[in-house]
């Protein structure tokens, strides 16, 4: 192997799944000892890449070359023996196992005839959580630890192998500033030792503190690779995104001040939110800011009866109403899509026309039975105005990609018809394309009469999309920003949601 | 560099109690108080080795198949017509052939198990049908086979097969230490084995298992060829005990097995559970029958409390594990 060989390289690996391209031509290289990162935004095709080079997923064409040799990595297990090891972004832990098993399993250390070999195995984990200097107590079983322990367990399991390559999918999302010191001195170690690390995050402050070269992809597709040093945040910023800020939101709407489609006094659920009084006008949006826990879905799960209201008025076209169910509140005009689409939102299972419809299937009833033909053509109608990207209505929802997983989801909820729609989260985990489409969607919506609730934690979206913004602090209201006469800053909001001070940290651990 | 304690240890609680593993040796000592108190016949030495020996040891080794497959993350249907299928070939193999050496006979049921262990294996991991399907679909197929060959039991099982069953060794049962014996292997392999680690990974959570290189299909055929060959070691018992075998032998086994194994703390979701819990579990089922004949209460009565006990059983753990 020469200087100028890479240790791993990519070519031409493309990936689709049913209705998605996820990635298209994808062309990389690792050299030895290099830390590398990738970057781009959710869905742009980065963790599907790190299945391909880890086995869990098989390329639909292209090569992956290892020391100069083209190799097919048909399983994890083949990765594993490659020297390839990963830190997955989702769990890879077994609940039901203590950590022991867990770091070394499937690599367990034997005696004889394979019978474990558990105290040289308690030896070596409890080896590697000292050298990452931090203390687990490795007979624990995986169910009982924190999401932070977890995260370490998962780092350990990764590091118990001798890798030539380790990949790390957004190893720092539940680690606190400690613990991804920790990391950091880990990974500056392992550099020393040869490994080539890939390094997967959404902060792009670690990736200028620990990475030598980053790849950009964006839509499946790499963007652009060059050495960190030649790199700003702001160039990396636009790389990623690729267009302007300004273009991702449609223009605010133009409701008008007194017209007011529902009036909510006093509105109580205990312990979340307390005394919550607030307007909806007829054709806006309403976003609703402030830090994790601050009430804000809270709002939301009280208006539409999915959580006990203990006090407070409901007024709603000028006459008092009760939403006692999600039923109920379908019923009076109300719909609701929650921020969890995978467990909350879709019913994985079912074909895209059942998910569209199934929220208004009562229309579609001719003496008790399901008229298809009717439910179709609703269907297909929606899902073609909202642009769903399918090749076919019978296509398992969970075939979809995010975006178009949720155009399905709001195709559900304008065929109830809703006036009051309240949504958490919209574009959470959707790519920067379909984000766009939906933030069009919901203003349409508004403009043809109806109004949003909107929560996001994505401050830049709230003021993008809101037309007022009301700003939740420990379950009471601490303010409402009117944006008519243009968008407020982030550190309005912020200053509102927090108190007096703010700092960025707080903004970013929301 | 130091070491931080940022975790406390883990300590000891009350709940521990009450965790299924636990839980099944709390039941199981308040029914024997029970026992004591409602009938006199029941500490009788004829009466507990009725109840420990010859009740439960036949139960107990087909439930530790089960054990194993409900780990996995699968069910098996079958065990029931499996154990009356190899105990009818047991009796039938020494009618026909008179003289044949009781150790090919059961070399020939070990055979047969892991040839039935094989279809289950074949059906639900290679075809990929459900495994409550498919292990119901082997049910159906054995005892179509049984009645196809006998309809009445077959009897007259030479002494020499009878010996595990009858023989004392220094005063302790042949049959209990037959039981040990094969208790002890699979605990092994559970506990001690990286086939148990694989096990329980694979119950629990099949994609996981997958990314991290376990083989996890292989781990699921193993599983199912052990249960065909535990499913023969208890037709041996049972053959060896009844001196003979019969196309209802095993009937019931396959829900009295998971009702043992649901009231040891096993869970129907697969990868968590152990072997001891789950004996406590058929020790449980065998002592409130035993209560119950010695109470005359009706075996359709019986039955009925058994599909309570169910209930009670599965609802009291799925109520722990929302909590």
């Amino acid at each position: 192997m020469t200087a100028t060989t890479p240790l791993l390289e990519f070519r031409k690996i493309c990936k689709s799944f049913p209705g998605v391209k996820a990635l298209t031509d994808v062309d990389m290289s690792f050299r030895k000892g290099e830390v590398h990162a990738i970057v781009g935004e959710n869905g742009a095709g980065k963790s599907t890449l790190m299945k391909i080079l880890s086995g869990v997923y098989q390329p639909t064409s292209g090569e992956v070359y290892f020391n100069g040799e083209q190799v097919t990595i048909r399983n994890p297990h083949e990765a594993q023996l490659m020297g390839v090891s990963i830190i997955f972004q989702e769990f890879s832990l077994i609940r039901h196992l203590d950590v022991v098993s867990n770091i070394f399993l499937n690599r367990e250390p034997t005696t004889f005839l394979g019978l474990k070999d558990r105290s040289t195995a308690v030896r070596k984990a409890k080896e590697l959580f000292r050298s990452m200097d931090v203390d687990i107590d490795v007979n624990r079983n995986i169910s009982e630890l924190s999401i932070v322990e977890q995260q370490l367990v998962e780092i350990a399991k990764a590091l118990s192998v001798t890798a030539q390559v380790l990949i790390m999918d957004e190893p720092s999302a539940p680690l606190t500033d400690k613990e991804l010191k920790k990391l950091f001195e880990i990974i500056r170690s392992l550099k020393a030792k040869g490994v080539t690390v890939i390094y997967i995050s959404h902060m792009l402050e670690e990736i200028f503190e620990i990475c030598d070269r980053v790849t950009v992809i964006k839509d499946g597709v790499v963007t652009h690779t060059d050495e960190v040093k030649n790199m700003t945040k702001d160039l990396l910023v636009k790389k990623m995104v690729g267009r302007d800020i300004d273009d991702i939101y449609p223009p605010l709407g133009t409701a008008g001040k007194d017209d007011n489609l529902l009036e909510v006094t006093g509105l109580t659920s205990t312990p979340r939110i307390n005394n919550v009084t607030f307007t909806l006008r007829r054709g806006e949006v309403l976003g609703l800011a402030g830090m994790v826990g601050a009430g804000r879905s809270e709002i939301i799960k009280t208006l539409i009866g999915l959580n006990p209201k203990d006090n407070g008025c409901i007024i709603f076209e000028g006459s008092p109403i009760e939403n006692r169910s999600i039923a109920q509140a379908i019923e009076n005009g109300f719909y609701y899509i929650p921020s969890d689409r995978k467990n909350e939102g879709i019913i994985a299972d079912m074909t895209i026309m059942e998910n569209t419809t199934i929220a208004s299937l009562k229309e579609h009833l001719q003496h008790g039975i399901i008229n298809r033909k009717s439910e179709r053509l609703f269907a297909g109608n929606e899902n073609k105005k909202l642009r769903t990207k399918t090749s076919s209505l019978e296509e398992q929802i969970k075939n979809l990609s995010g975006g178009n997983q949720q155009k399905v989801l709001l195709a559900r909820a304008l065929l109830t018809r809703p006036k009051v729609f309240c949504i958490v989260e919209p574009t959470r985990g959707i790519d920067v394309g379909a984000k766009h489409e939906i933030y069009k969607i919901i203003r349409d919506l508004c403009n043809s009469g109806s109004s949003v609730i909107m929560v996001s934690s994505e401050l830049p979206e709230v003021i993008g999309m809101s037309d007022r913004i009301l700003v939740m602090k420990q379950g009471t209201v601490a303010g409402i920003i009117d944006q008519s006469a243009g968008r407020a800053t982030e550190e309005e909001v912020l200053s509102l949601a927090v108190g007096h001070e703010y700092s960025l940290h707080a903004k970013e651990s929301n | 560099m130091s070491t931080t304690t940022l975790y406390p240890a883990r300590k000891f609680s009350l709940q521990k109690l009450t965790r299924p593993g636990n839980f099944v040796w709390f039941i199981f000592t308040l029914l024997i108080i029970v026992c004591l108190l409602s009938s006199p016949f029941f500490f009788t030495a004829r009466n507990l080795k009725n109840v420990f020996l010859i009740q439960s040891i036949g139960l107990s080794i087909v439930t530790l198949a089960q054990v194993l497959i409900i780990i996995s993350g699968n069910i098996d249907m079958s065990v029931g017509a499996a154990v009356s299928l190899l105990t009818t070939l047991a009796a039938g193999l020494f009618r026909d052939l008179p003289g044949i050496d009781p150790f090919l006979v059961a070399a020939i049921i070990i055979a047969a198990g892991l040839l039935i262990g094989g279809l289950n294996a074949f059906l639900t991991v290679i075809l990929r049908i459900p495994s409550f399907m498919g292990t119901l679909a082997t049910m159906s197929l054995l005892q179509g086979l049984i009645f196809f060959y006998t309809k009445t039991p077959i009897g007259g099982i030479p002494k020499s097969f009878r010996l595990l069953a009858k023989y004392k060794l220094a005063g302790i049962p042949v049959c209990f230490i037959y039981f040990l014996l094969i208790f002890g292997i699979v605990a092994l392999l559970v506990r001690r084995h990286r086939f148990g680690t694989h096990l329980y990974a694979v119950g629990s959570d099949s994609y996981i298992a997958g990314i991290s290189g376990i083989a996890v299909r292989r781990v699921k055929i193993y599983a199912f060829l052990l249960a065909g060959s535990l499913v023969s070691f208890a037709a041996i018992f049972l053959a060896s005990r009844m001196a003979g075998g019969g196309p209802t032998t095993g009937s019931g086994y396959e829900l009295d097995t998971i009702t043992a194994a649901v009231i040891g703390g096993v869970s129907l979701s697969g990868g968590e559970g152990t072997l001891l819990g789950a004996i406590g579990g058929v020790l449980i089922l065998t002592i409130f029958s035993n209560l119950m004949n010695l109470l005359n209460i009706s075996s359709y009565i019986q039955m009925l409390l058994k599909g309570l006990i169910l209930i009670i059983a599965v609802s009291f753990y799925s109520k722990k594990n929302n909590e």
